[in-house]
């Protein structure tokens, strides 16, 4: 119930989102009924939903990352400052990520 | 499940499309946390989306079925998020906006007709 406006609606420019074309056609091909049709705003709010589960999937990476990491720098020299992210970390959160979602 | 019997072709256009709005919602993500990825991880991250997507349409179909439905609308993308109270309330935000954003469009179109 927290007030979380900080979150998404302060970003200044427009929002990077998926093309409602395409999440249309994505939807359509995956009906398993040929007669079911989707409103304008279904597939509007079905894209934020995917937006929002891509951008999920980067920060959750990134917190696992930090946690794994912190308790090793503390105790040696810190790394490299770049921190790259691979696939094997995301892997490591999907299993998570998908039943949250 | 993906769907075996969707046009190869097709569903590759489809990926291609999905790849290219990931990597830019993955490069905004990783400039605020000043973070990088390997093309790999938006690649893996392209199919864990895409998965979900089709995971999306099998279930909000149902939902709609089950409304007695035929017209997938915004409840049913909602009722995929009954298990996630934070998820929920940002869509459901996002849903009041798009439903205010039709009703003023509407309006300023009938005060100039």
């Amino acid at each position: 119930m927290s007030d979380s406006n900080s979150d998404d609606s302060d970003s200044d420019s427009v929002q990077v989102t998926f093309p409602a074309k395409t999440i249309a056609r994505l939807l359509a091909e995956n009906f398993t009924r040929p007669e079911t049709r989707v409103s304008a705003s279904a597939v509007e709010t079905a894209a934020e939903y995917l937006r929002i589960f891509t951008r999920e999937a980067v920060w959750r990476t990134e917190g696992a990352l930090k946690a794994a990491e912190a308790p090793v720098s503390a105790s040696s020299a810190p790394s490299s400052r770049a921190r790259i992210m691979e696939a094997s970390d995301l892997e490591k959160i999907a299993g998570t990520l998908v039943l949250d979602f | 499940m993906p769907s075996a019997d969707m046009d190869p072709e097709l569903q590759n256009r489809l990926k291609s499309a999905v790849w290219y709005t990931v990597g830019k919602i993955v490069d905004e993500a990783c400039e605020s946390l000043g973070v990088n990825v390997t093309p790999q991880y938006t690649a893996a991250l392209t199919e864990l989306v895409y998965a979900q997507a089709v995971t999306l349409a099998t279930d909000i179909e149902s939902f709609a079925w089950h409304a007695k439905r035929k017209t997938v609308n915004t409840d049913d993308v909602l009722m995929m998020c009954r298990r996630n109270e934070g998820l929920k309330d940002v869509l459901e935000e996002f849903v009041e906006e798009l439903e205010e954003r039709k009703r003023s469009a509407k309006a300023s179109k009938a005060g100039h007709n």
